[in-house]
């Protein structure tokens, strides 16, 4: 910002010096106060000032502002011109008087300005336009330029060094290094094609004006009256630079109109590209992106009209989006291509028919529709086509092998903007899933809670985990009455979400049948009831129910289908594997189930201690493969029945860990421990 | 990558058999479920399972066995189970499957339940 502000102050003030010297030397031609020597010191400093001003003036303007630039250039060289050739006249047509002497310096002093300033202005236009996308190398073969005009300037008019040579040398390396950099005039190729119409005359013009100037100041320049200041080789140099520049430019611009509409085509391809991956990142709809494809493509091969559909699924199709097609049209067009040429639109091909009419003139006698080409190219998504777009044209024969690369071109980006946009959805959608996930694992923990209570007659500690967020695990404890309570544990074929449902319906059907005076027998048989309506056809559910006395020291229990508790005997050191007969739930849906279950009792003693567990735990696997198996659990009750039922827990839990190694449970897995008074 | 192997073999026009290899899982129970309602509706009579080879049935395998056993008793199609390994007989034993399915020790017996299996 202040950068730019301190320009425009050093530009301001060049342009007071120049206006204060340009009056100074008018006063100095008729009055003389000061010797010849400043008077050239003067026209030294105004042509600086007047030079560095423009310097400043163009510098500011937008860089790719390439027809307003040439447009102040063309405006400032008339301007000029005009004033040159006033002079010019007033010189050649002037009256005597006694004030000749001042108007005739007055006269010569502008004409000097008007050249400089048309040579200034022209000068730092074109260098400007030169210097567009210029390489290293150009800019430096610039600068030389630049700095041996400037050396060459100093030289000759302040003549301080009367090194003829040096400056003669100076002179011809400028103007040689000149006819290396008129040639770089890449900002052609940027103008369209009006503008380069416009640029064609304005540079015509204005080398016109520079060689009728050049012409001029030449003429004058051997007049007695007008002494050499205007024959000087910097302005020579600075005037064949604006000739010759603007001269090539337009011969340059010339020979790139026809091919302009090219560029402009190829220009139009990049901002569409371009439109299409800024719908990618805006993140812009679905919808918006079919529509952004099909106009881009549409103007980007110069189609007259086109539709892109898409393929939801196997039969079905939609159109999505269409252009200068009524519906009847793309239904028409869609028929022809499918019925009589055959065309399989949901294919992996590029189909691309030079005339329509031709292709179909036996099976249809009238064509209803207007158009010759037809392009179709498939969008693609990992592998399968999922949409087409159509294009048509007016003209036979419209579309190339390069257009065509276009399309396809456009269709692979579109198909990534798409691509990306459904990533962001299904991100979204599974995102709402976790919270889901998370809210179902809420409710799990209140069915299968962590602390179930205390009871009297014996202690208890039990652990479960899920491989999944929810699990098909579930165990509980209820009491009946005062003596007696309720043991549940089981395990729902499968697991995840459908498990974890089953398990809950499960436990429902389980809690409903708590009632005093209940048998194990009948709960199995109630609860596989329950389940064989609403349980899907694969899926089963094994159960153990025990009901405990706590004053017959009594335990009746049945098993349906669960692994079979553990019972560690504290007289005898031994432990009993609690089995029987037992069918799991839901595998035989009807009455005969209650013959394949049966109900067993035993008596317990303070000090023996009951294990429960599912599948999970025995089928845990180490890094050979290996199971934990049922003896394993025997074997750690042998071990450890002398601890408490928490410390049995958490010493169960490591073997459990140290077993499987770094291995994820891939099953659910919960066990109960239960040590009796 | 499915952990089983499921080879079929038709052995006459109403003799069946399915040799498995490797683990019945969750994900790989979907193949079994597959290649058995193939020969169910392949009008077989008997549908020898060999389990010779089979190293671990998870529970989604036991489903896939015991959702037949409805449509099996109804077709009169008979289901026999042979070479089971003792680990995995007691994963069908524990679950009470053993009880209502034709579990023989190898193929031969498989055969001969043709007699006194079909009721």
């Amino acid at each position: 910002m202040s950068f730019s502000k301190s320009k425009i102050l050093l530009k301001n003030i060049f342009l007071f010096i120049s206006i204060l010297t340009f009056t100074f030397i008018n006063f100095q031609s008729y009055f003389h106060f000061l010797g010849n020597q400043t008077t050239i010191y003067a026209y030294f400093l105004l042509s600086i000032t007047i030079f560095y001003y423009f310097k400043f003036e163009i510098s500011n303007l937008k860089k790719t502002a390439f027809s307003e630039l040439i447009w102040r250039t063309f405006i400032t060289s008339v301007v000029c011109f005009l004033a040159f050739t006033f002079c010019v006249s007033l010189l050649k047509s002037l009256p005597e008087s006694k004030h000749k002497i001042f108007i005739l310096g007055f006269i010569k002093t502008l004409l000097i300005v008007s050249i400089c300033i048309f040579s200034s202005n022209g000068f730092f236009a074109f260098k400007k336009l030169l210097l567009y996308q210029k390489s290293k190398f150009i800019h430096f073969s610039w600068l030389i330029f630049e700095y041996s005009l400037i050396i060459g300037f100093i030289v000759s008019e302040l003549t301080i060094f009367n090194y003829e040579k040096i400056y003669f040398f100076t002179m011809a390396f400028s103007a040689f290094m000149l006819f290396y950099l008129i040639f770089h005039q890449k900002w052609v190729a940027y103008l369209n094609f009006k503008s380069k119409i416009e640029a064609l005359f304005f540079t015509f013009l204005i080398s016109l004006v520079s060689i009728l100037i050049a012409f001029y100041s030449w003429k004058l320049s051997i007049e007695p009256y007008v002494f050499g200041i205007l024959y000087k080789p910097f302005i020579v140099i600075t005037l064949l630079f604006v000739f010759s520049y603007s001269l090539v430019a337009f011969l340059v611009l010339v020979f790139n109109l026809p091919t302009s509409s090219v560029f402009e085509q190829k220009f139009e391809e990049i901002v569409s590209m371009h439109r299409l991956s800024d719908s990618l990142q805006k993140g812009k709809s679905e919808e918006q992106v079919y529509e952004v494809l099909l106009n881009s493509s549409i103007s980007a091969v110069l189609a007259d009209a086109g539709w892109i559909e898409i393929y939801p699924n196997e039969k079905e199709e939609k159109i999505v989006t269409r252009q200068q097609l009524y519906f009847g049209q793309v239904e028409e067009i869609k028929q022809i291509t499918s019925n009589s040429l055959k065309l399989n639109l949901k294919s992996k091909e590029v189909f691309w028919i030079k005339s329509l009419k031709n292709e179909i003139k036996s099976s249809y006698s009238v064509i209803a529709i207007r158009y010759e080409s037809f392009l179709s190219v498939p969008l693609i998504r990992a592998d399968l086509v999922w949409g087409r777009i159509i294009l048509v044209r007016e003209t036979r024969d419209g579309f190339d092998k390069e257009l065509i690369d276009i399309v396809i071109n456009f269709c692979n980006q579109a198909c990534i903007s798409i691509d990306n946009f459904k990533l962001i959805q299904e991100a979204v959608t599974l995102e709402r899933f976790k919270e889901e996930m998370q809210i179902a694992k809420d409710v799990q923990k209140r069915l299968i809670k962590e602390d179930l209570g205390i009871f009297k007659g014996y202690s208890l500690s039990n652990y479960s985990v899920s491989a999944d967020l929810v699990g098909g695990d579930f165990y509980d404890i209820c009491k009946i009455n005062e003596t007696q309570s309720i043991v549940l544990i089981g395990d729902v074929s499968g697991k995840g979400t459908s498990a974890a449902f089953n398990m809950a319906v499960t436990m429902g059907a389980l809690h409903a049948m708590v009632v005093p005076g209940v048998s194990t027998a009948l709960i199995a048989e109630r609860a596989n009831m329950a389940l064989s309506a609403s349980l899907e056809k694969a899926s089963f559910v094994t159960l153990s129910v025990f009901i405990i006395d706590i004053i017959t020291k009594n335990i009746s229990f049945t098993r349906a289908g669960h692994c079979p508790g553990l019972l560690f005997r504290k007289c005898t050191n031994q432990v009993e594997v609690l089995n029987s007969k037992g069918m799991g739930l839901g595998i035989i849906r009807n009455n005969k189930f209650n013959q394949h279950i049966d109900t067993q009792n035993f008596n317990y003693e303070p000090g023996d201690i009951l294990l429960l567990y599912t599948d999970g735990v025995i089928e845990i696997q180490n890094e050979k493969g290996e199971w934990f198996e049922t003896n394993k659990l025997i074997e750690f009750l042998n071990t450890y029945a002398t601890l408490d039922v928490i410390k049995m827990k958490e010493r169960l839990k490591k073997e459990l860990e140290y077993f499987s190694g770094n291995k994820e449970p891939k099953d659910d897995l919960s066990f109960l421990i239960l040590k009796f008074n | 990558m499915s952990l089983i192997e499921i080879t079929v073999i038709v052995e006459s026009k109403d003799l069946i058999i399915l040799k498995l290899k490797g683990d019945i899982d969750a994900s790989s129970s979907i193949r079994l479920d597959k290649e058995l309602e193939a020969a169910v509706l392949g009008a077989y009579n008997r549908i020898l399972i060999d389990c010779t080879h089979l190293d671990y049935i998870s529970s989604a395998g036991l489903g896939v066995f015991m959702s037949y056993i409805h449509e099996l008793e109804e077709k009169k199609i008979t289901l026999i189970l042979f070479g089971i390994a003792e680990k995995v007989f007691e994963i069908f034993s524990i679950l009470g499957l053993s009880e209502i399915m034709n579990i023989v020790k190898d193929k031969q017996e498989a055969l001969n339940l043709k007699y006194i299996g079909n009721n």
